[in-house]
């Protein structure tokens, strides 16, 4: 039985105009668990209350009512920050600073001296591919780069706890592939992931359970494994076959089940083919 | 101390955004202007005295005015634009408390004020030695320790005024302030062939003579009725506790601001000083000496220098100040606002000292204030306001320094605690409070 990383109880945020009057019930009810060493996906449409959540989950918003447990203790604590790594929606770095710089910045904040706050800088500099643009002030970067640099000021601290608002959006193939194996790398490695997002691919890839929101309500969660099995059909893999050795088998399945069975090639995923003819055109010739 | 070092990567921060604003630069750039350039555009009345007081007057003032100007600015951005751009969104969920935020902030901010303001003192000094070389020998300058003659008998006098009045006026009797005044103006009126006295209490203090000597000079300020241009000769008469008299010529002066020095010893004893102005009997004027400051004595205790740096301390204590007004209004409102509301309340604090100053008869104090209500309470706000920043208010050195007074070590102190110590808390426990509940969308 694996450990509560992170526990919504009922959680509910409304937001107020300035006459105190209920403007919108951004999250309604929201329950939710997350297990220790596991990869978490919020699913929803736009307005759906992710990023509500998300910043409901690292202090930035306060709740209506309701509670939330971050590794036992309120997200407000400053213990509670020690131990998580947040990726905002937006990208709010300093942006006259050069990258290393404004990393430096956040691994000072958590109280690393200069040396070790620079050697962690560099280390995730080069993780998410940027150490040959460290010295570039953040202003001059690409929505991606400042993704990949957001990424690594949230993993500055090696956090049990990495909460990520669209961590891909914006990112290059190359560039979603390289973060979802660190967040893969991230969760074997016992950590906790929370990640949100509307492109249904990347949480297919990453995440073990799902939650899905809409209009502030959970409308769906559990296992992301048993959520998408379709209990009403089986599906055989074999290697290469040849035409006569396809038509016997179709004669099988007719003879035994009394209907056809569907039989084609399996399609590879996009990702998968774009990922491998760039690296064969980025390798050199020999 | 695990704050420590978030403390210290804030300051640095801080020194880096406002170095690296534009704004901040334009800002050095006016400073070193007016520090550097102004004094030699200053033409006084004629007199190296004259020049020198408004070199000692301006500059500074308006180096003080633009870098408050500045700190507010910055201030504001610091806050107020940061929760805007989400920049202080990354930080505030990072283990940093929002107390440390904003006194990592504050620092930044003192150390760029100060470095500014040692900039700008660099350059003053040096503009306002070129200013008075030749000069020098025959008028050093220096920052004075001031004696006030006391007036006690003449408040007295006031108050028993003030008491009869009440007792049969049915008016609304004038304030013992405005009595007082008017009391000063009849007795400080000095018609030819008569003379007026004044009392010094010199208290008992140690003096240092061999390392500073003291240097005594007098000050006095003097209009002479309908007949301003004719020149007046005068004479001054010391008499010390100890029974020695100087006396010293006025010379043929004019009215307004006038200072001789006295050839008075550096030890001189302790006890009740006397000096009497005496306007001859064939003068065609009848003097009358300014009823605020008529006379004052003055030692010198200070090198211009020293003093400079003492009036730029409190300076930099009010500019500590009014920092963390500008940070802990940008946590609780936006960037326009901010920068609003900080230069509305300084100036409704300017124009209520303006406003105090003002003549009795069209100051608020006075029977005759403003008809309509909404005048009143419009009076009745300035007045409240220039009596609650009046113990701020007397802090301020800019006028002891035009006047070249010393600026005490209690007045360093007092800059200090109230500037730089008690109203940074006040404002670092709301802003604090309000970065703890606010929330960033």
């Amino acid at each position: 039985m694996k450990q509560t990383a992170l526990e919504t109880i009922a959680l509910t945020k409304q937001f107020r105009d300035f006459w105190q009057r209920i403007t919108v019930t951004a999250v309604k009810e929201v329950s939710f668990q997350v297990a220790t060493g596991t990869v978490f996906g919020l699913l929803g449409p736009n307005g759906s209350g992710k990023t509500t959540t998300l910043r409901l989950m690292t202090g930035l918003l306060h709740p209506s009512s309701g509670c939330i447990r971050i590794l036992g203790d309120s997200p407000t604590s400053l213990q509670t920050r020690r131990r998580i790594g947040y990726l905002p929606e937006t990208d709010g770095f300093y942006e006259f600073l050069s990258g290393r710089d404004n990393l430096r910045f956040y691994a000072g904040l958590f109280g690393y001296s200069g040396r070790e706050a620079s050697r962690r800088a560099d280390t995730l500099l080069d993780t998410v591919g940027l150490i040959r643009d460290a010295h570039r002030p953040v202003g001059e970067f690409s929505k991606g780069m400042k993704r990949r640099i957001g990424l690594a000021q949230a993993l500055l601290n090696d956090p049990e706890l990495l909460i990520l608002d669209e961590p891909t959006a914006g990112l290059d193939p190359a560039g979603c592939r390289q973060v979802k194996e660190l967040l893969r790398q991230r969760a074997q490695s016992g950590r906790t992931v929370v990640v949100s997002s509307h492109l249904l691919a990347d949480i297919e890839d990453l995440c073990e359970s799902v939650c899905i929101l809409h209009q502030g309500r959970v409308v769906a969660q559990g296992r992301l494994a048993e959520m998408l099995e379709q209990r009403e059909q089986h599906r055989f893999t074999t290697g290469v076959l040849t035409t006569a050795q396809c038509e016997s088998l179709q004669e099988s399945f007719l003879s035994i089940t009394g209907s056809a069975a569907l039989m084609d090639h399996p399609h590879r995923a996009l990702e998968s083919y774009f990922t491998q003819v760039v690296e064969q055109v980025g390798q050199p010739s020999s | 101390m695990n704050y420590l070092p978030a403390m210290l990567v804030l300051i640095r921060l801080t020194l880096r955004q406002t170095f690296n604003n534009r704004a901040a630069w334009w800002l050095t750039a006016a400073i070193l202007a007016m520090a550097g350039g102004s004094p030699f555009l200053l033409r006084g009345d004629g007199t190296h005295h004259g020049l020198i007081q408004l070199v000692f007057t301006y500059p500074p003032a308006i180096v003080f005015g633009i870098l408050l100007a500045g700190t507010l600015w910055l201030g504001a951005s610091l806050t107020a634009h940061e929760i805007t751009t989400g920049e202080l969104t990354s930080v505030i969920t990072k283990p940093v408390s929002p107390a440390c935020l904003w006194v990592g902030k504050w620092l930044g901010m003192l150390a760029f004020n100060a470095a500014l303001l040692l900039l700008a003192a660099a350059v003053y000094l040096a503009a306002v030695t070129v200013i008075n070389r030749p000069y020098a020998e025959a008028s050093p300058l220096h920052g004075h320790r001031v004696f006030r003659p006391d007036h006690q008998a003449l408040f007295q006098q006031a108050t028993a005024r003030h008491a009869a009045l009440q007792m049969t006026s049915a008016d609304a009797a004038p304030s013992i302030s405005q009595i007082f005044t008017t009391l000063k103006q009849e007795t400080f009126r000095v018609v030819p062939g008569r003379s007026f006295t004044w009392t010094f209490p010199i208290p008992d203090e140690p003096r240092n003579t061999a390392q500073n000597p003291s240097r005594w000079s007098l000050r006095f300020h003097f209009r002479c009725d309908g007949r301003e241009r004719v020149p007046l000769n005068g004479r001054w008469i010391v008499k010390t506790a100890s029974g020695d008299i100087v006396e010293q010529p006025t010379g043929p002066i004019q009215d307004g601001m006038h200072q001789r020095s006295l050839s008075l010893p550096p030890d001189l004893p302790s006890g009740p000083l006397t000096l009497t102005f005496s306007n001859p009997a064939e003068s065609a004027v009848t003097v009358f000496f300014d009823p605020q400051e008529p006379v004052v004595l003055l030692r010198a205790v200070s090198s211009f220098g020293s003093n400079l740096c003492r009036t730029f301390f409190v300076l930099f204590c009010f500019l500590g100040a009014a920092a963390a007004l500008a940070l802990t209004l940008g946590t609780l409102f936006s960037m326009p606002v901010t920068v609003f509301t900080a230069f509305a309340l300084l100036f409704a604090i300017t124009l209520s000292k303006a406003f105090a100053s003002l003549p009795e008869p069209n100051h608020s104090h006075g029977p005759s204030g403003a008809g309509t209500a909404v005048g009143r309470f419009g009076e009745m706000l300035l007045v409240r306001l220039d009596q609650s920043t009046e113990n701020i208010n007397t802090l301020l050195p800019l006028s002891a320094f035009a006047n070249a007074y010393h600026i005490s070590n209690h007045q360093l102190l007092l800059a200090v605690v109230i500037l730089l110590t008690a109203l940074p808390v006040l404002l670092a426990a709301v802003g604090a409070a309000q970065l703890s509940r606010k929330e960033f969308f």
